[in-house]
């Protein structure tokens, strides 16, 4: 094995062993160079020694860089967890990593914080390639890492324009079960409130679910959306929206809800909430855990390929949802 | 006495020759699955352990060459002309990505088309069972083709588009409600003012109706809706036929620029005479990567093949145990390019 690590280019004997192994750690080039000088010298793995280090090695974690780091641009855990969506995810992720063998730290680059270049000095010196995006702010549409030798996952964060790898719910499919579901019930008049751009990509998603559905037996006359601002006459606005277009049915975010809440007042009106975090709200509840688990096996994976960098399109991967029975 | 549990104990405990045993505890695809399962727990119970060293010694003999293969992942294609199946660009581009993909994880792939020119789509679920690949993916199959029944659970698998396959597995697509809405704010910017939608039926009933969300919501956000409906182009129509549909529906609507997912759209508005004065605007939404005049979107194929194999892998590389259970859907986004077929409105 050393002569081949000798013949191949002065590569480190460990490298050889991974090559032949087709391990995804090392990249194709080196690996059919590895593979052409073993060829060219007669090296063959010795399949008996193979079969028992790999008995041996079963059980045992696999070497290599084992950190991940969870960044948001909130300035702190006890702001990221206020939301239970957030705290919801950290919980799938912390599990996900903790099975995956995986130590997740989290970092903060909010006001009071370091920058994201500051922090990417920490990365550098602690070895870490692994990002996973939690919590990013709405009004945020960048965030100024170096991701040419990292490895990215986003949590949601479909306001940021960088091409990203990203896990979501799928709020789309969760607004068009929402409306079906009152349809059946014979609610006629189903509307949707936008709110205040606390969520702009999913709610957008969420949006254009609806419109699908309502496509199909559309209202007449129609109900246009309803945008929550944080203008004054906001509750005037609203009495009259509800007076002329009488919906009976309201689907709307979580974070809507303290502002809703008032404006109803009395009205009689049925609200399905399409984000909702906890079982007791009536709507849809996507599992945030599973989407923290998914964003911690993404970013695993593509730290154990080798896979850096952002990639060339943004890929978004959408978890499904499923209505409450 | 205390003897160890051997091969024969365990066959005995589950009712089963050796053999099966045997292949059993080493995942061998000819065992069912639910019978490997069994197997594995009886073993498990009897403390039952496969001596690595010896089956090592027993793999390499002297008279045979010695084999290092290299794991298999299977591509299955499906087309409706699969004589031509590696001519059509879109189906090349799929498996250009996935092969890049494979072959960076270690993965050699292998594509098997499902048709008159390959295997029979009765044979699929006997050749599944046989194969020694690690891993399927369904590369998008024509919905207007029978789906063969094949039990998709027995090995892993990861489907690019072929939503009317009943496997309950990963799917990967290109994001066509981006298209949509990244090609209105386009066309807006331009100053186009009546945009028209015009979609093959087919084609969205096989996206879900992706492509029809992201026409509804470039229209709710706009500040006054204009509610232009979109139009369909019913199954099996030809250029012909639709000609007409096309030509009364740009005119009772007066639309300025046209969005369609079918590449002949340019050719078959240039023989419409437009009602103004200026050629309407064109966009694919669902370009040629080759340089042409049309401005469009161009779906990164390449990447969603990768994509797919990408997610194949970690399927594979999952034990049972770590495999998440809410089935996943992948969305790839497209490129925009600028083309000739748009200019800036006074």
């Amino acid at each position: 094995m050393r002569d081949v690590a000798h013949l191949a280019g002065n590569v480190s004997p460990s490298t050889v062993s991974l090559a032949l192994r087709n391990s995804p750690r090392i990249s194709p080039a080196a690996r059919a160079k590895i593979h052409a000088a073993a060829k060219k010298i007669g090296y063959r793995r010795d399949p008996l020694l193979d079969a028992f280090n790999q008995h041996r090695l079963k059980n045992i974690p696999q070497p290599g860089s084992r950190h991940l780091a969870a960044v948001s641009d909130f300035s702190s855990m006890a702001e990221l967890n206020e939301s239970p969506h957030h705290a919801a995810a950290r919980f799938g992720a912390l599990e996900a990593a903790a099975r995956l063998h995986c130590q997740l730290d989290f970092f903060f680059c909010g006001p009071g914080q370091p920058t994201p270049r500051r922090l990417d000095t920490v990365f550098k010196a602690r070895g870490l390639r692994a990002l996973l995006l939690f919590g990013v702010r709405a009004d945020s549409a960048t965030m100024n890492f170096t991701w040419t030798k990292k490895c990215a996952v986003a949590i949601d964060s479909l306001q940021l324009t960088t091409p990203l790898y990203r896990v979501t719910p799928d709020y789309r499919e969760a607004t068009r079960l929402l409306w079906r579901c009152a349809w059946t019930q014979g609610c006629q008049r189903i509307a949707i409130i936008r709110s205040d751009g606390t969520h702009p990509g999913s709610e957008d998603r969420a949006i254009a679910g609806f419109l699908l559905e309502q496509l199909r037996h559309p209202p007449a006359p129609p109900i246009p959306i309803f945008s929550l601002t944080s203008e004054r006459g906001i509750s005037t606005r609203f009495k009259q929206w509800l007076q002329t277009h009488r919906p009976q049915v309201i689907l709307h975010t979580y974070a809507a809800t303290n502002a809703l809440l008032p404006l109803i007042g009395a009205a009689h009106l049925r609200r399905y909430v399409y984000d909702a975090p906890l079982p007791t709200i009536a709507g849809v509840h996507p599992d945030y855990a599973d989407v923290g688990r998914r964003a911690v096996e993404q970013v695993v994976t593509l730290m154990q390929t080798n896979q850096l960098g952002l990639p060339p399109a943004a890929v978004c991967t959408y978890v499904a949802v499923n209505l409450p029975p | 006495m205390f003897t160890q549990a051997t091969i024969k104990d365990v066959a005995r405990a589950a009712g089963v020759h050796f053999t099966t045993v045997s292949m059993a505890l080493r995942a061998h695809p000819a065992i069912a699955i639910k019978t490997r399962l069994r197997i594995e727990s009886v073993a498990k119970l009897i403390g039952y352990q496969r001596n690595e060293v010896f089956s090592a010694l027993s793999r390499q003999r002297k008279d045979r060459p010695h084999r290092n293969p290299i794991p298999t992942l299977l591509y299955l294609g499906r087309a409706k002309d699969d004589r031509h199946f590696f001519a059509i660009d879109h189906h090349r581009q799929l498996l250009e990505g996935a092969t890049r993909e494979a072959k960076k994880l270690g993965y050699r792939l292998k594509t098997q088309v499902v048709g008159p020119s390959g295997i029979s789509p009765h044979e699929l679920p006997a050749y599944l069972k046989r194969t020694t690949a690690a891993g399927v993916i369904i590369g998008a199959w024509d919905p207007i083709l029978e789906v063969p029944a094949v039990d998709w659970n027995r090995i892993p698998t990861v489907k690019i588009d072929s939503r009317h396959v009943p496997a309950q597995v990963p799917f990967v697509s290109f994001d066509q409600m981006k298209a949509v809405t990244l090609s209105f704010r386009k066309l807006r910017d331009l100053g186009y003012r009546r945009i028209g939608l015009a979609l093959g039926e087919k084609d969205e009933d096989a996206t879900d109706g992706l492509h029809l969300s992201g026409w509804l919501l470039a229209q709710a956000e706009e500040p006054t809706p204009t509610n232009l409906p979109p139009l369909f182009f019913p199954p099996g129509a030809t250029a012909t036929m639709i000609l007409p549909l096309l030509d009364a529906w740009i005119r009772q609507h007066q639309f300025d620029a046209i969005m369609c997912n079918w590449r002949s759209i340019l050719t078959m508005l240039q023989t419409i005479k437009a009602p103004h004065a200026q050629p309407l605007g064109c966009v694919c939404l669902c370009r040629s990567r080759k340089k042409q005049p049309m401005a469009g979107i161009v779906p990164n194929l390449d990447l969603v093949g990768q994509r797919a194999v990408s997610l194949l892998g970690s399927l594979i590389n999952a034990r049972p145990e770590k495999i998440s259970v809410s089935p996943l859907t992948s969305y790839v986004e497209g490129t925009w390019y600028d083309g000739h077929s748009i200019k800036p409105q006074s």
